[in-house]
């Protein structure tokens, strides 16, 4: 329905815009000063996986569905990862009174 | 436009926007569960949470103008370097699967994937939901827990109820 004239579905059209996904997040991860910011750069990278995931799963082995059922575990893991990371800014928020990333070395000795 | 939003907020909704994108990819890739599961998920609950602490975390909004810090030429060239070789890997291992017309991918079905997951998947099912209540166990302990120090008595009590 969607691709009938001459237009053709391929994998490595969705691995490059897997790959163009997990690198934006990558930069946005090394770059970014906000805490809040760093967290929606890692839900592209997960995003990414999830798309490499699906169309793996649909593309090379169509009948069996066990790369969608690994990518509904990954958006669970997803959803808890955002959960506690929101909580840990918020009580580093409450402690520090700042979400920037250079003035969070809490943890250094 | 996640990355170089100038507002974090705005960053936040072109987060939603591709999410969206994402969903509409896997209704491309005939995978209709997923993609209603990314909407339900990602931008129903993800995004109000990540937006709520936003508004919690509300500090240094007028300061837009220095949202990265001083490795951004670093970081851009590792991201050049992994997507350039990402490519090369993609070019050289020749994958041409093709789907040659919409019908030879199958749509996959609720009932057989409700099937799957209840048979073959159960005991990583029942991981998964023993997770979730870990993490909301654990982040409403983490959220509470400067209010704690603080009135001792009260909010042990509130804790418990809210995690009901």
């Amino acid at each position: 329905m969607l691709f009938q004239n001459g237009l053709e579905l391929k994998l490595v059209y969705f691995l490059i815009i897997s790959a163009v996904l997990f690198c934006i997040g990558m930069y946005g991860v090394l770059t970014k000063r906000h805490l809040i910011h760093v967290l929606l750069s890692v839900e592209l990278i997960l995003n990414a996986v999830l798309i490499n995931l699906v169309a793996f799963s649909s593309f090379t082995t169509p009948d069996k569905i066990t790369g969608q059922m690994f990518a509904v575990f990954v958006i669970v893991v997803a959803a808890c990862e955002v959960g506690v990371g929101l909580a840990i800014i918020l009580s580093v928020y409450r402690k520090k009174k700042t979400v920037d990333i250079n003035n969070v070395n809490i943890l250094k000795w | 436009m996640v990355i170089t939003g100038k507002h974090i907020l705005h960053s936040a909704f072109y987060l939603a926007v591709t999410l969206l994108c994402v969903a509409i990819y896997f209704i491309m890739l005939r995978a209709q569960y997923l993609a209603a599961v990314q909407i339900l998920v990602y931008i129903g609950s993800v995004i109000v949470l990540i937006i709520f602490a936003l508004m919690l975390t509300r500090t240094n909004v007028g300061d837009s103008t220095n949202i990265s810090n001083n490795q951004k030429i670093f970081a851009a060239l590792i991201a050049m370097v992994l997507f350039v070789s990402l490519v090369i890997v993609f070019y050289y291992s020749k994958i041409n699967v093709v789907a040659e017309n919409s019908s030879s991918l199958k749509i996959v079905s609720m009932k057989d994937f409700a099937g799957i997951l209840f048979s073959r998947y159960t005991l990583p099912f029942e991981v998964a939901s023993v997770l979730l209540l870990a993490a909301l166990v654990g982040s409403v302990v983490l959220a509470m827990k400067e209010k704690k120090e603080v009135e001792s008595g009260h909010t042990k009590k509130d804790s418990g109820e809210s995690d009901k």
